[in-house]
C-alpha cells in the first residue's frame, strides 16, 4: 500500500486520542453519558454536523472556504417542511430537488472563486446572505412539517445507530474513497498543496476548485436533509452556528489552513468531538453563550496547535 | 539637476577612516558557504564597486552590512568600533542605507509616504501628512525631478520606483549606502542619471558600495573595484589600475573539479525544438534558436536577461508576444503546462518547492502528477502500477527516502530534485526544459543529474538547459547560447566556451562568435 492518504488520516490521530480520552473520562464520571439512549442521541446529533463539516473539508482541501454552508442546511430545512401536512410538494420530488439545488449553488460559489476570482471568504459570505435571505422569504418563523415518514425512515435504528448516523458514515466513506482513490482526488490534494505546481503539472486547477465547490454545496444540502429529518421541522436560522462548526470540525480534525492535507477521517473524529463537548455541557447545564466560548477557544487552540506544527516541519526542512 | 549643497550640512567630514567595515565575515546556507572569511572596508567619499559571478556572494555580503542577515562569524565595525547589528532597522540608525535588488515599495502608497515610512513627522502621534510630503519632496529633489510625491507608487514606471528606492534610503541621511544591482531595471539614460546622483552623494562623503554586473559602469564610476568569487575576495583594488579583461579573469578561473559525462561526438539530430524570432513581452526579443534530437543546448548569461521568460513561455506559463515555436515538425501554440505537456515538453523549474513539487504530497504523489492519466483507470488510481513506476524510478534515480509515502519536504534538495525528474520522466518527454536543475544541491547529486541528462539526450531526447553556473554550461553542453538584455548574443559549441568568453558575451561586450 503506498500512499499520504495513510498520513492524511494520521494527521487526525491526535483527535481521536483526545476524543477518546473525553469519552473514557466522561464515561467514568458520568452514568447518564454512557446510557445508551444518550449515546444514541449523541450520534443522532452529530450526523448533520459531521455532513456538514465534511462538506467545509473539501473546500479547506483545495485551499478554499465555503461560509455558506450553514445557510444552506437552513434553507433545506425550510424547503422539506413544505412536505408535510398539506404537502405542497412531495418529499420525493424534494430532496432530489433540494441536493441538485445545493450542488448549483455551489457550482455559483466555485464560478465565483475561480472564474471572477474573487476571495472564497468573501464570495461565500454574500451568498449565504443569499442563502439566509431565501430561507427567510419561505419561512420567517421555525414551522411547518417534514414528511413523517421520511423522517421514520431516517429515525430507525437498525442494532440501535441511528440512521441518520448511518448515512453520514456512508458519505465519509464515499469522499474518502473520492479523495483517496481517484484522479480528481490527487488534483484536490495537489491544488491545496501548491496551486503553482499543480497547473504546472498539467491538472486542471480551475476545474478541480470548481468541483469541490459543487461537492460542498451538495454535502451541505445533505446536511440540511439529515437536519430536517431530526428536528422535523423548518427552521430558517437553524444552521447558523453551524458553518463555524462545521470549520471548528474540520480544523480541529486535523485539516488545517491552507489546504492541501488532513481529509475526513480527522473531519469525522473532529465532528465527534464537538458533538460530544456540547453534549457534556448540556448536561452539566452550562449556558448555550458559554459554549460558543467554549468552542471558540478550541478553534483558536487548534489554529495555534497547526500554526506551531507547521513551524518546527518547516524548520526541519531548513 | 543635483543640489549638493543642501544636503551637505548633514554630511559626515572627511575622514580617511572606513565607515563600515566587515572582516573575516563568514555565512553558511545549507549546503553552501555564501561566504567566507570576506573582509570589506567602506571610506568616505568613495564608490567601491562589487563585482563577480551570480552566486559569489555579493549580495550576501550587502545583506549582511545592511542588518539583514547574522553573520556565522566576523565582526562588523561601525566608525571602527564593532556592533552587532542587530536588524536592518537597527543598522538604518546606524546611518547604513540599503537598497535592494527588488522593490521594497508600497504600491498603495503614495510615493511621499513611502519615502519616509518608518521615520513620519507626528505631532501628539498623528502623521504630518503635508509635512510628510514637504520633507519626502526636499529630498526627492536632490535626486531627481518630474516625480510628485503625492502620486500613487503603483502608478510609476520601474525606472522611476528605482528612483524613489534610493530617495527612501537617502531620506535617513545615510553615512555609507549600498545599491544591489541598482541598474538592472534602468535604460542607458537613467542609469547615467543614477551615476550622476552617485557622484553627488560621494562628493557629500558618503560612502558608496553598489553590485554591478555590468563592467562598462563599474568603471564609470567607481573608485575600487572588489572581486568576489565562491564567496571569497579576490582582490580589491582601485578602478585605475585595472582593465575589464583583468576584472573578468579575476571573477573567472574557478577550478573545474566536477566531472561531466562526455559530449557527443557525432551530430545531433534534427531539430526538436526549434524557436524562430520568438519575443515575449518586453523581455524576450526575437530569439532564434533551436535544440536537436540527442543534444544538450544551454542557455547561459547574467541574471534576469530574459532566458527566464523564455523557457517559462515555451512550457505555457508567461504568454508569447510574437514569433514560432515548433516542437518536432509542428508549429505550436502552447497557452498552459497541460498544452505543453500534450505536445511532449517536461519543465524542470528554478523553485522546486514553490512550483515543481507539493510539498506535503508523498514522494510518490508527487511523482506520478504529470502523468495521473497512465495510473488510473476511469478515473480511479490503480495503486499496483502506481507503486511499480514509481518504485521504478526511485531505483533508476537512486532517489534517497524511507519509504514511498515519504512527505516530499523531508527530503533532502538533492532528492527532491530527483523527484522532479521522475515526475517528468514519467511522461516520456521528447523536450527537456531545465531552469537551474542543480541549485542548492550537494555534488554528488550534481553528478548524478549531470549523467542523468547525457543519458536522456542520449535516449533522442532534446534537452534545454538554463544556468547560471558557466562551469554547469561548459561541462554540460554541447552548445551554448547566451542571452543579453533579451536577445541572443552568440552562440558557442561546448568545445570552444570557456569562462571568458561566456562572460563577454554576457556582459554584452562582445559580439557574437558564431551567432
Amino acid at each position: 500500500m503506498i500512499g499520504s492518504m495513510r498520513r492524511h488520516a494520521a494527521q487526525g490521530l491526535p483527535i481521536y486520542v483526545l476524543l477518546i480520552a473525553l469519552i473514557v473520562l466522561t464515561g467514568a464520571l458520568s452514568e447518564d453519558f454512557r446510557d445508551p439512549g444518550n449515546l444514541q442521541n449523541l450520534a443522532d446529533r452529530m450526523a448533520p454536523l459531521a455532513v456538514l463539516a465534511l462538506a467545509q473539508t473539501v473546500v479547506i482541501l483545495v485551499g478554499g472556504i465555503d461560509l455558506s454552508v450553514g445557510a444552506m442546511v437552513s434553507l433545506v430545512t425550510v424547503i422539506l417542511s413544505f412536505t408535510g401536512r398539506d404537502a405542497t410538494i412531495g418529499i420525493m420530488t424534494a430532496v432530489p430537488l433540494v441536493l441538485v439545488f445545493g450542488a448549483a449553488f455551489g457550482a455559483i460559489n466555485g464560478l465565483g472563486v475561480v472564474a471572477l476570482r474573487l476571495d472564497p471568504l468573501i464570495m461565500t459570505l454574500a451568498s449565504s446572505a443569499v442563502l439566509q435571505g431565501l430561507a427567510l422569504f419561505l419561512r420567517q418563523s421555525p414551522g411547518g412539517l417534514i414528511d413523517p415518514s421520511f423522517a421514520d425512515a431516517l429515525g430507525q435504528r437498525p442494532l440501535g445507530v441511528p440512521g441518520g448516523f448511518i448515512l453520514a458514515i456512508l458519505l465519509f466513506a464515499l469522499v474518502w474513497m473520492l479523495l483517496s482513490y481517484t484522479r480528481v482526488g490527487r488534483a484536490m490534494y495537489a491544488v491545496g498543496g501548491n496551486l503553482e505546481s499543480a497547473r504546472g503539472s498539467g491538472i486542471g486547477v480551475d476545474r478541480t476548485r470548481l468541483l469541490a465547490y459543487v461537492l460542498a454545496g451538495l454535502l451541505a444540502a445533505a446536511a440540511g436533509v439529515l437536519l430536517a429529518a431530526r428536528i422535523h421541522a423548518g427552521d430558517p436560522v437553524v444552521g447558523n452556528s453551524m458553518t463555524l462548526d462545521s470549520v471548528a470540525a474540520a480544523i480541529v480534525g486535523g485539516t488545517p489552513f491552507p489546504g492541501g492535507s488532513g481529509g475526513p477521517v480527522g473531519t469525522f473524529g473532529g465532528a465527534g468531538l464537538l458533538a460530544i463537548i456540547g453534549n457534556v455541557l448540556n448536561m452539566l447545564n452550562v449556558s448555550a453563550y458559554y459554549q460558543y466560548i467554549i468552542k471558540g477557544l478550541i478553534l483558536a487552540s487548534a489554529l495555534v496547535f497547526f500554526f506551531y506544527r507547521r513551524r518546527e516541519t518547516s524548520h526541519a526542512l531548513a | 539637476m543635483i543640489d549638493v549643497h543642501s544636503a551637505a550640512s548633514e554630511a559626515a567630514p572627511l575622514a580617511p577612516a572606513s565607515v563600515l567595515e566587515g572582516r573575516g565575515l563568514v555565512k553558511t546556507f545549507p549546503g553552501v558557504r555564501a561566504i567566507n572569511e570576506a573582509d570589506i572596508a567602506c571610506l568616505p567619499g568613495r564608490v567601491l564597486a562589487l563585482v563577480g559571478e551570480n552566486g559569489a556572494g555579493k549580495s550576501t555580503l550587502c545583506n549582511i552590512l545592511g542588518g539583514v542577515l547574522q553573520p556565522d562569524s566576523g565582526e562588523i565595525l561601525v566608525h571602527g568600533r564593532p556592533i552587532t547589528l542587530r536588524g536592518p532597522q537597527h543598522a538604518r540608525s546606524l546611518g547604513i542605507g540599503f537598497v535592494h535588488q527588488e522593490m521594497t515599495l508600497l504600491p498603495q502608497l503614495t510615493v511621499g509616504e513611502n519615502i519616509m515610512l518608518n521615520h513620519e513627522p507626528t505631532r501628539f502621534g498623528f502623521v504630518r501628512q503635508r509635512e510628510l510630503h514637504t520633507q519626502a519632496r526636499r529630498v526627492l529633489e536632490q535626486i531627481t525631478h518630474g516625480i510628485d510625491v503625492d502620486e500613487m507608487t503603483y502608478r510609476l514606471p520601474p525606472a522611476r520606483l528605482q528612483m524613489v528606492e534610493i530617495a527612501k534610503a537617502w531620506s535617513e541621511q545615510p553615512r555609507i549606502l549600498m545599491l544591489d544591482e541598482p541598474t538592472s531595471s534602468l535604460s542607458t539614460v537613467e542609469s547615467d542619471h543614477l551615476f550622476d546622483m552617485l557622484r553627488a552623494f560621494k562628493a557629500l562623503g558618503t560612502s558608496i558600495v553598489f553590485i554591478s554586473h555590468r563592467l562598462d559602469e563599474v568603471f564609470a564610476v567607481a573608485d575600487d573595484v572588489m572581486v568576489m568569487k565562491d564567496g571569497q575576495v579576490v582582490a580589491v583594488r582601485p578602478a585605475s589600475e585595472l582593465t575589464r579583461d583583468d576584472v573578468i579573469n579575476l571573477m573567472v578561473g574557478r577550478q573545474m573539479t566536477q566531472a561531466f559525462p562526455p559530449r557527443r561526438t557525432t551530430p545531433a539530430g534534427p531539430p526538436l525544438l526549434e524557436l524562430r524570432r520568438l519575443s515575449i513581452g518586453d523581455r524576450v526579443h526575437e530569439v532564434d534558436l533551436s535544440v536537436g534530437a540527442g543534444e544538450i543546448v544551454g542557455l547561459g548569461g547574467l541574471d534576469g536577461q530574459g532566458q527566464r521568460d523564455l523557457v517559462r513561455a515555451l512550457f505555457g506559463i508567461e504568454p508569447t508576444r510574437s514569433g514560432e515555436i515548433r516542437v518536432g515538425d509542428r508549429a505550436l501554440q502552447i497557452r498552459s503546462p497541460s498544452q505543453a505537456i500534450a505536445a511532449g515538453i517536461a519543465f524542470v523549474p528554478d523553485d522546486r518547492k514553490a512550483e515543481g513539487l507539493v510539498p506535503a504530497m508523498s514522494v510518490a504523489h508527487n511523482m506520478v502528477l504529470s502523468y495521473l492519466r497512465g495510473v488510473t483507470h476511469a478515473g480511479i488510481v490503480d495503486r499496483h502500477r502506481e507503486t511499480s513506476f514509481v518504485q521504478r524510478f526511485v531505483t533508476s534515480l537512486d532517489i534517497r527516502t524511507p519509504n514511498l509515502e515519504q512527505k516530499v519536504r523531508t527530503l533532502s534538495g538533492g532528492n527532491q530534485q530527483k523527484v522532479v525528474f521522475a515526475k517528468w520522466l514519467m511522461t516520456d518527454p521528447r523536450v527537456l526544459l531545465l531552469d537551474e536543475p542543480t541549485r542548492g544541491i550537494d555534488v554528488e547529486t550534481k553528478m548524478q543529474i549531470y549523467a542523468l541528462l547525457r543519458q536522456l539526450a542520449d535516449q533522442g531526447r532534446a534537452v534545454l538547459l538554463l544556468s547560471s553556473d558557466m562551469l554547469e554550461l561548459i561541462g554540460c553542453c554541447d552548445r551554448i547560447y547566451v542571452i543579453y538584455e533579451g536577445r541572443i548574443a552568440g552562440s558557442l559549441s561546448g568545445g570552444e566556451a570557456t569562462e571568458e568568453r561566456l562572460m563577454q558575451l554576457g556582459s554584452g561586450l562582445a559580439a557574437a562568435g558564431a551567432a
